[in-house]
Parts: structure tokens; sequence; C-alpha cells
């Protein structure tokens, strides 16, 4: 379909990015969430933000406009539903630009990932970046399917944690896609019998087939970022 | 049937053997997404909840009951009265 390589996300880093940079980049209302957010999650909060806004710019730019810079980009952010975004600048109709421009946003461990896509035809995204972990059994049974936990037990543990990160990471970037988060149950979206088959596939939502496209990649360090497009 | 002190007592002994945060770091007044590193870790507490309760918890719930100590409220009046 569309938008198959890593291109069409924006993944930073914060050894990339000093805090008082991003910091400065915030606007008034971003500032005022920031002070909100606890202590050990202000960087990656501040991540978060900053990979959307590079998304956004890459978005502007592919429209032609290049002026835009991370401060005249407002992220707002709801419980449970995806962000949004307004751009904090007149001098040209960047609404025109942006009406349907659809935003999805995750970090982890200082790592964020995010992309920006035309929502044209209803079209929406959902990303996730997770830090490949170990899960306990319970939790992966939890978010599971049947088939995909008895797919998962037969692994060695080191294919095991790889697995069942990148199944959570799709199935939560399915969720967000959605714009349900984990408001419902991951195990209640099937992922396709072969994950490493990357573009236009099928998920299931309990037990219906619905077209989707998927893509996802491990970063050097660790890291599991998915993409899904529904 | 158990009293609020004792609900208390066992949800914050879910969340610090869930987390993996020491219980002294966790009173009635600290936020659930507060005290979760990420949404696996969320959904890990839950599968807990789930698992001592028999409450199926969303993580709407989650969020909307904010504090422990409106899960503390919260598993009372689901589970213990009638």
């Amino acid at each position: 379909m569309f938008f198959l390589s890593e291109n069409r996300l924006t993944v930073v880093r914060d050894t990339e990015f000093l805090v008082s940079d991003m910091y400065n980049d915030l606007t008034p209302y971003e500032a005022g969430k920031y002070q909100m957010v606890s202590d050990s999650k202000k960087n990656n909060w501040l991540l978060g933000r900053f990979a959307a806004k590079g998304a956004i710019i890459k978005y502007v730019k592919n429209a032609g406009l290049v002026n835009l810079q991370y401060s005249d980009i407002e992220i707002r952010s709801g419980n449970n539903k995806p962000p949004t975004f307004l751009i904090k600048k007149n001098d040209i109709d960047y609404e025109s630009i942006i009406k349907n421009a659809r935003l999805s946003l995750s970090h982890s461990k200082g790592v964020a990932v995010a992309q920006v896509i035309s929502g044209e035809f209803g079209v929406r995204p959902g990303v996730d970046v997770e830090k490949i972990r170990t899960f306990s059994d319970e939790i992966i049974k939890g978010f599971c399917t049947d088939e995909e936990y008895l797919k998962l037990k037969n692994l060695s543990s080191v294919d095991l944690n790889h697995e069942a990160t990148l199944y959570w990471c799709l199935k939560e970037s399915y969720l967000k896609a959605l714009g349900v988060g984990l408001c419902l149950n991951p195990k209640y979206i099937g992922l396709p019998e072969d994950v490493s088959l990357l573009g236009d596939i099928y998920f299931t939502v309990k037990g219906t087939p619905v077209a989707t496209n998927m893509y996802w990649t491990v970063l050097e360090d660790g890291y599991i970022i998915a993409s899904i497009i529904i | 049937m158990k009293n609020y002190q004792q609900i208390k007592d066992e949800v914050i002994k879910i969340i610090s053997d869930t987390l993996n945060i020491s219980h002294m770091e966790i009173s009635e007044k600290s936020s659930i997404s507060d005290l979760s590193e990420d949404s696996i870790h969320l959904f890990g507490l839950l599968i807990a909840f789930e698992k001592t309760y028999g409450i199926e918890t969303t993580y709407e719930d989650i969020v909307r009951l904010h504090s422990v100590g409106d899960i503390v409220e919260y598993v009372q009046r689901v589970k213990f009265t009638a």
C-alpha cells in the first residue's frame, strides 16, 4: 500500500538532544503540561513531543513548506485518545495542509517514535516502541490469543523475549490506530500468522479479519518499533 | 469481609510486587500511571488485580481510578460490598 519503509517513522533518542533545548521548544501550554508529568517521566515525555514535532515538520515539508520550527507546533494529548496538534504560526494557511493529518507517538526508556500521515479516507496510524524485555507467563497469556500463546511457548527464552515484545508492540500500535488504546484488551487483536511479512496484511479484531498495513523494525540497541496503518 | 486497611495493604503489596517498587514508595495518594513505567507494566497490574480479586479491570478503569486509594475503594465496593 504505502509507507513501507523506515521513512514513515520519525525516531529520536535522548542521546541526540539536550533536555534544555527540547524544553525551550515547548509552547506555554505544553510547558504547563510538562510540569504535571512526574519527574521520572519528564525526559521521555519531552522526547515524545520532540519526535512528534519532527514528524509534523517532515509531513509539512512534504507539502513544500520548510519554515516550520519545533516551537511553532503544539502537541495536545488526552487520556487514551490519539494526540492532536496545532500550528501556532499564521504566516501561511497551515490549517489547510494539516487538516487531515493524523499523529501517533510513543516513547520508551530514552527512545521516542512518531508518525504523521494524511487521514484522508479515514486512514489512521498507530505506533509503539518498546525495549525488548522478559515477560511473565501470565502477562503473555493475558495479551495473546490462545494460538499466539502456544506459538510463543515453543520458543527459546531469547526468541521469546523478542517475539513477545514484538507481539505487544504490534498490538498496542493497532489499538492506538483504532483510537482506543488499552481500553480494549490486546488479546482481542489477532496478529497475522507470519509477523515477518510486512506491508498489507490482515489482523483480526475479536475474530473478524481487518485489512491492515504493518511495519516493524529492531533498532541496534534492542528496541522494537512498530507502525500500523488502518 | 476485608476492611479498608486490609485491602489497602493488599493493593500496595500487589503494586509493589508487580512493578518492583518498594512499598515505602507507595501511598494512598500515589498515581498509578506515575508508578508504572509504561503500558506493559500497567497491563501487568491489570493482570495481577484480575488474578487476586477475580475482577476484570480495564486500563480505562485504572486511569480513571487514578490513585492507589481510588483502587482500594473500587476493590472494596466491587468485591466486598454485596
